[in-house]
């Protein structure tokens, strides 16, 4: 009796991929990569689809298996996974089929009322900005000591390879990008995409926060907002050629505000939540700096907002 | 969801407790997670005084 | 040395990656390595640290590259590579850490479409926990015992109305679509359901119905307490209410130490409208009163699972109170017992690890033999009762035994001590459980084994042998080893019966054949 035999049901999809699919109808998956936990898909389009094991955070474009090792379905990168067009997905090599037909929809995006939806609260903001500060990492995290707001931390840990080489690009973008110099900021940008370890290279992680933030934050005047807004889809554009794909389309999808349910999670209490602590210590643990580097992003487009601590704020969260 | 609705779906489990029925679910292969469970909360002196200054500002 | 590989179209996991590095780098005669994705920038910083290769220059940002400075007398880039490959391939195989959340909240949300909440912690904060799961509408498995039975009430009452299952507190078995929560068996999937408010009794039902070739639908544990007055026999009634509109149950089995009398009354006004047949195990209890509401009545837990079958193949069901075995096999095997003994070995010792196990062995040769126990049928068979020696039947299980030590079925070592402390030269017979499953001790009957194996060595010095009987709860998909369980028995010299009944009636045979 092995239950990975039969994959069976889904317990979750993610919003955007439940959408795509129903106008989509029939189509045919192409494997992209293998993990012990997630395996990525590519359709004829271009878009990446991902089935995660059970325990993963929902990502964009996701879908999570009854099952706890994905691995064991034994795909192979050129594999094809059908989608019959009627809630399932036929696995190659007689692996089964999976519906979606119950699983839970799960959102990937925020959707508030109110006038500002998000907010970084001093207190949280500092509370991040230790975590960060004390991280180890293999990633860039680490720089957000650099930051306006406070003094370097004694026990930061030293530089690693990639901060030391990066960090002065790193400063210059964020002066740029902090006080809506967009087109020198693009241009710095070109110096960061693909930079870094991880199959998301650390600085996308970073600029992803960057950019998921700049989508929510409905705080500049509106001129600001809609040239921040074209800087994110300029950002996108070029990391096409020069970075990952699953980092491309990573980078796109936060240009829509849509991200990895902790991400999401992050961005809501980064304003006045409990359980703030707790989500910070899983971003930290999250892949091997990709946590710790988009949390960077998210602090530092947080700092450099111009809604800190506007009383005014208010946060109802309801999701799309 | 009703009874004769979970007879319907996949059995996923959130166990608490003894960490071996965690993992004879595992080796099952049923969807489940183990929640660490403490009695009190933890935690660095730091982190507790900022935060209970967050909860004082709600 | 400075040497480069591309790996095109490679994809590795980030941890991964950041794992290998770090131990290639540590390898001997290696200065630096750089492992990414042949993106630009990250060249750039290849370049930067002059480790740019001609190998780099066709790669792409979807291609993995290692960029390795080393000392080539100290090792080689052949070296390097086959290191990196034996690290990932042997990565791919190890399951990853798996976040463990630190609370329900965070769990529930964190474990997309869990619907069930297993809980063994202590039980003064197993209550809350419950109650949280139980506003989260999910439904609740509850191990833990030493919960006040006011809250056991209050938690039944919500699942109730919420149509939730809350099973326990003080619940080890249910199989919730097939999968064995908590002390469960493995055992096929089938027509007939159960509810059960007694561990081992369920499982004992369970592996019946399963050896006999047939199958459980969903075995729904109610804890312990459920059929008291108190509580009202509030999941019993839920789990029959679910068995009976559940498409994929034909006959229900219900298995429990008699209710209370007005639960009981519920009970049977419940099932008598029943479209499906109701086997009724309240054991001890009266088996008129079962009949009269048109239910099936039973002798014992191993009855209850053969006329449960009997029922499901459209048989008519009958008492089974006898033996697999021949009566003449059976005789035969007790005359050849009896003649072991001497005539100072009068006394039987008893020792079970599942409560409902020892209360068939105690209601049966009970009736007929003076036997002392921590679960005693009267009061003045409480084992403080017994002066000098006598025969005893303990249920290891219970909270007396269990102070500061894991359960007997999950750790062996408590009956294992009491072999030593309670058998000797006027023990004349021995009786034990096995109960094997998810949750129980990985080689229980090895335990056993070795403890009547002392024993019969120690006795032959006084040239004397002991009758050591047992029977084995479980199955051959279960986690141990049931062949070999119940050989290892056998070559210590275990008698080794098909069920808990059947050992409690050879012994029973037994016990009155030398007069005991």
């Amino acid at each position: 009796m092995n239950p990975l035999m039969s994959p069976g049901q889904c317990l979750a999809i993610a919003s955007d991929l439940r959408r795509y699919l129903k106008t989509s109808g029939a189509l045919e998956l192409s494997v992209h990569s293998v993990f012990n936990r997630s395996v990525n898909t590519l359709t004829k389009d271009g878009e990446l689809v991902t089935f995660l094991a059970s325990g993963r955070d929902m990502v964009p474009m996701g879908l999570v298996a009854p099952v706890e090792s994905i691995a064991a379905w034994k795909l192979y990168p050129g594999d094809t996974i059908r989608y019959d067009g009627d809630f399932s997905f036929h696995l190659p090599h007689d692996r089964g089929q999976l519906s979606f037909r119950k699983a839970t929809v799960i959102p990937v995006s925020l959707n508030f009322s109110g006038r500002y939806p998000i907010t970084g609260h001093d207190d949280s903001l500092e509370l991040i900005r230790q975590a960060l500060l004390t991280h180890e990492s293999t990633g860039i995290s680490s720089l957000a000591a650099r930051i306006q707001g406070g003094a370097p931390s004694e026990d930061a840990p030293p530089m690693n390879i990639y901060s030391a080489y990066i960090a002065r690009d790193i400063d210059l973008f964020l002066d740029e990008w902090g006080s809506g110099h967009f087109e020198a900021a693009f241009e710095r940008a070109k110096r960061l995409i693909g930079f870094g370890p991880g199959l998301t290279p650390s600085c996308d992680d970073f600029l992803a926060g960057i950019l998921l933030w700049s989508y929510y934050d409905k705080s500049p005047q509106i001129d600001k907002r809609a040239r921040a807004l074209e800087f994110a889809s300029q950002l996108v554009a070029l990391s096409k050629e020069r970075t990952t794909l699953v980092s491309y389309h990573m980078l796109r999808h936060a240009s829509h505000g849509r991200a990895n349910a902790l991400y999401l999670d992050l961005l809501v209490a980064m304003g006045d939540e409990d359980f703030l602590e707790e989500k910070i210590d899983r971003a930290l643990a999250y892949g091997a700096s990709s946590g710790a580097d988009f949390l960077f992003g998210l602090y530092a487009a947080a700092i450099l907002s111009s809604n800190r601590n506007d009383p005014s704020i208010w946060i109802k969260k309801e999701l799309s | 969801m009703s009874v004769n609705e979970l007879f319907t779906k996949e059995l996923v489990v959130i166990n608490m407790g003894l960490e071996s029925f965690y993992e004879d679910l595992k080796n099952q292969g049923v969807s489940t997670a183990h929640v660490q469970w403490k009695p009190a909360a933890g935690g660095d002196k730091k982190m507790s005084s900022l935060l209970g200054r967050l909860k004082g500002l709600k | 040395m400075i040497k480069a590989i591309v790996r095109e179209n490679a994809y590795y996991d980030s941890v991964t990656l950041m794992l290998i590095s770090r131990e290639m780098k540590k390898q001997e005669g290696v200065e630096e390595v750089l492992v990414g994705m042949g993106t630009d920038l990250n060249l750039d910083l290849v370049k930067m640290l002059d480790m740019f290769v001609s190998e780099l220059e066709q790669v792409t940002p979807n291609d993995l590259f290692i960029a390795a400075k080393f000392d080539e007398n100290l090792v080689s880039m052949d070296e390097l590579v086959a290191s990196f490959d034996e690290q990932i391939n042997s990565k791919k195989e190890a399951m990853s850490g798996d976040y463990q959340p630190p609370t329900l909240s965070s769990a529930i949300r964190h474990l997309a479409g869990a619907n069930l909440v297993q809980i063994s912690i202590p039980g003064q904060y197993a209550g809350q926990e419950a109650e949280t799961a139980l506003n989260e509408g999910l439904h609740v498995m509850m191990f833990s015992d030493n919960v006040p039975v006011e809250e056991e009430l209050k938690l039944k009452k919500m699942a109730v109305e919420k149509g939730l299952l809350m099973m326990g507190p003080d619940c080890g078995t249910a199989i919730i679509n097939g999968v064995p929560l908590c002390f469960a068996n493995a055992v096929r999937r089938g027509k007939i359901g159960l509810v059960g408010a007694s561990g081992t009794g369920t499982q004992e039902i369970t592996v019946i119905i399963h050896k006999s070739g047939e199958g459980l639908s969903q075995v729904i544990g109610t804890g312990g307490r459920d059929l008291r007055e108190e509580i009202g026999g509030l999941m019993m009634i839920q789990g029959i209410e679910a068995l009976i509109a559940d498409p994929e149950t034909e006959v229900i089995v219900l298995v429990s130490k008699p209710p209370a009398p007005s639960v009981e009354k519920k009970i049977y006004d419940l099932i008598k409208d029943s479209p499906k047949p109701v086997v009724i195990d309240f054991i001890g209890g009266d088996a008129e009163s079962v009949k009269k509401a048109g239910a099936i009545s039973c002798v014992s837990l191993e009855d209850a699972a053969k006329k449960a079958v009997a029922l499901l193949r459209k048989e008519t069901p009958v008492d089974f109170d006898g033996f697999d075995q021949s009566e003449e096999a059976i005789d035969a095997l007790v005359k050849a017992e009896v003649a072991k003994l001497k005539d100072d070995q009068k006394y039987l010792v008893a020792l079970f690890t599942g409560g409902t196990l020892t209360d068939e062995a105690i209601k049966y040769l009970g009736e007929d033999f003076p036997l002392y126990s921590n679960i005693p049928l009267t009061p003045d068979r409480a084992l403080s009762k017994r002066e000098g020696k006598g025969h005893i039947c303990l249920d290891l299980g219970e909270d007396e035994f269990t102070r500061g030590r894991p359960h007997p079925m999950i750790d062996p070592m408590t009956r294992t001590e009491f072999f030593k402390s309670h058998v000797d030269g006027t023990t004349a017979v021995i009786l034990a459980d096995v109960v094997l499953g998810y949750g129980s001790h990985e080689d229980p009957a090895g335990a056993v084994a070795d403890s009547i194996t002392e024993i019969k060595e120690a006795l032959k010095k006084e040239g004397k042998d002991v009758i050591a009987v047992a029977s084995v709860t479980g199955t051959d998909q279960d986690p141990q080893d049931l062949v070999k369980s119940t050989k290892d028995l056998e070559k210590a010299g275990v008698i080794v019966m098909p069920s808990n009944a059947q050992a409690v009636r050879l012994v029973h045979r037994i016990m009155t054949a030398a007069k005991l």
